[in-house]
């Protein structure tokens, strides 16, 4: 049963030289969630491509639900993009902002699953992990050694913190903006340590992270994020 | 007697002879490497300066030679200037609020300030809040802690204060390079630039040879380990925008990028 049923959601893109994936992104966000207390706000971090007016064609003509396109003045990185997004959501009264990458890296088809746990209240942070089924990643084509790096690194992180996460590394990630409204996720890094820090300050809030598993795709590796 | 002498070069600090009046201001340190000639030469000519602490001005007519307009705040600031670009507020560190507006200068001066703090985090992220829009840089001095004779002191278990030095007993936060440089990217500062800064040896020693040798001596002994031979820290650093003035400032300019070209 859903608690939250009108939450209102910011479906939240980070894109960085993302011009020739920011459509199919956008594009296959799911019609159940359009037109249902829905945004999209797609922050263009300084890219030298055509990211931003790929982005400003789907402000101009999305006729089922709202889409914003921004640009930052400057490249602020990974978590700087972030820190602008979730302050976003933060001012404009969301109760739930889901994180996307422009360059497509993670499936917007997954949103509806990995929002269950926010609507129902069960959860102040969603994951989709690639590791929950150990050998799903393999069976995606994650190669060995990143896949004992990561157990190793995330067994290590997991003692330090006390918590059994399964991986502390993907970027597929779900908060309850009442819980970002918490913790000073403004202070952390604004490079790729943000992803890492905000779990450390979420754990030291004692707010629920849930972990759901996502596929994990190996085929074109290039991330393009910051 | 080697107390009181050690005492009087604050080495040590002994009640029994403290007996003159407590010294609540800098003498101005001009003629040879120090953090008041190195924070002027890092004054930029034509811009206005906001100068937090600072004193009876000494350092603050200093940098008028250089800038627009110097606007010094302290407890024991002058009531005027003969100087035509210069004003003076009364201020007490441990006051809420600057008197001013701080998004109004391009470079704001915290020369010995930050360790007269109580909490020098709030201070400089609430500094940092109010300044923002204008990117103004910060300019700052403080003792080092981790100095090599403060080292080996409280390696013999000696952690004395007196009356001025790296262990002034006003002193209520202490920093080394490091960490000082961790208070400034930690309350959302870019670092540009950080120096070490030799002892006064003038001070103590005279304007003469050995004084002079000295200097020469630390100078080049901070060249291969300022953490452990500079008695003072200067730093140079940039507020970053606040993310809600960011988010702002990429609200209006993607507004701006929307609009049709005329």
């Amino acid at each position: 049963m859903l608690l939250k049923p009108d939450s209102r959601i910011l479906i939240f893109v980070v894109a960085y030289n993302a011009g020739k994936t920011l459509a199919s992104v956008l594009d296959r966000i799911p019609p159940e969630l359009r037109g249902r207390n829905v945004e999209v706000l797609v922050i263009d971090d300084f890219s030298q491509d055509n990211t931003f007016s790929v982005g400003l064609a789907y402000e101009n003509s999305a006729a089922d639900f709202p889409i914003r396109m921004l640009r930052t003045p400057e490249n602020q990185g990974y978590g700087g993009n972030q820190k602008l997004g979730y302050r976003y959501a933060i001012e404009h009264g969301f109760d739930i902002v889901a994180l996307l990458h422009g360059d497509g890296q993670y499936a917007p088809e997954q949103l509806p699953a990995l929002l269950e746990p926010l609507l129902r209240g069960e959860a102040d942070a969603v994951f989709g992990s690639r590791m929950l089924n150990k050998t799903d990643a393999r069976r995606g084509g994650m190669p060995l050694y990143k896949w004992l790096g990561n157990q190793v690194l995330t067994g290590f992180e997991n003692r330090m913190l006390g918590t059994r996460l399964s991986e502390f590394h993907s970027g597929y990630r779900l908060y309850s903006v009442e819980a970002l409204r918490q913790i000073p996720f403004e202070r952390n890094s604004n490079g790729f340590h943000f992803d890492t820090e905000i779990i450390v300050q979420l754990v030291q809030r004692k707010l629920r992270i849930f972990e759901l598993p996502i596929p994990t795709y190996y085929g074109d590796e290039i991330c393009h994020v910051s | 007697m080697l107390r009181f002498k050690c005492h009087g070069r604050n080495l040590f600090y002994d009640r029994r002879f403290d007996t003159g009046p407590a010294e609540e201001t800098y003498d101005l340190k001009l003629g040879f490497p120090s953090s008041h000639t190195i924070a002027i030469a890092a004054a930029k000519p034509g811009v206005d300066i906001l100068d937090i602490g600072c004193g009876r001005g000494y350092v603050a007519e200093e940098l008028a030679g250089i800038a627009r307009h110097v606007t010094g705040i302290d407890r024991f600031a002058p009531t005027h200037s003969n100087r035509p670009n210069v004003d003076y507020l009364q201020w007490d560190l441990e006051a809420a609020n600057l008197p001013v507006d701080a998004s109004q200068f391009d470079q704001i001066y915290l020369l010995d300030i930050v360790e007269h703090l109580k909490d020098p985090e709030i201070f400089m992220e609430t500094l940092r809040g109010s300044i923002s829009g204008r990117r103004a840089e910060i300019v700052m001095t403080t003792p080092n802690v981790a100095f090599i004779v403060t080292r080996l002191m409280l390696l013999f278990g000696h952690f004395n204060y007196g009356r001025k030095g790296i262990l002034d007993r006003t002193h209520t936060r202490l920093f080394t390079l490091q960490s000082l440089r961790e208070l400034l990217d930690q309350t959302g500062y870019e670092v540009l630039e950080i120096k070490g800064v030799p002892a006064p040896f003038p001070r103590v020693l005279g304007d003469g040879f050995a004084s002079r040798v000295m200097l020469a001596l630390n100078q080049a002994l901070i060249m291969a380990g300022r953490g452990l031979f500079a008695y003072q820290i200067f730093i140079r650093a940039r507020a970053r925008p606040t993310v809600e003035n960011l988010l702002h400032e990429t609200e209006t300019g993607s507004a701006a990028l929307k609009r049709p070209p005329r």
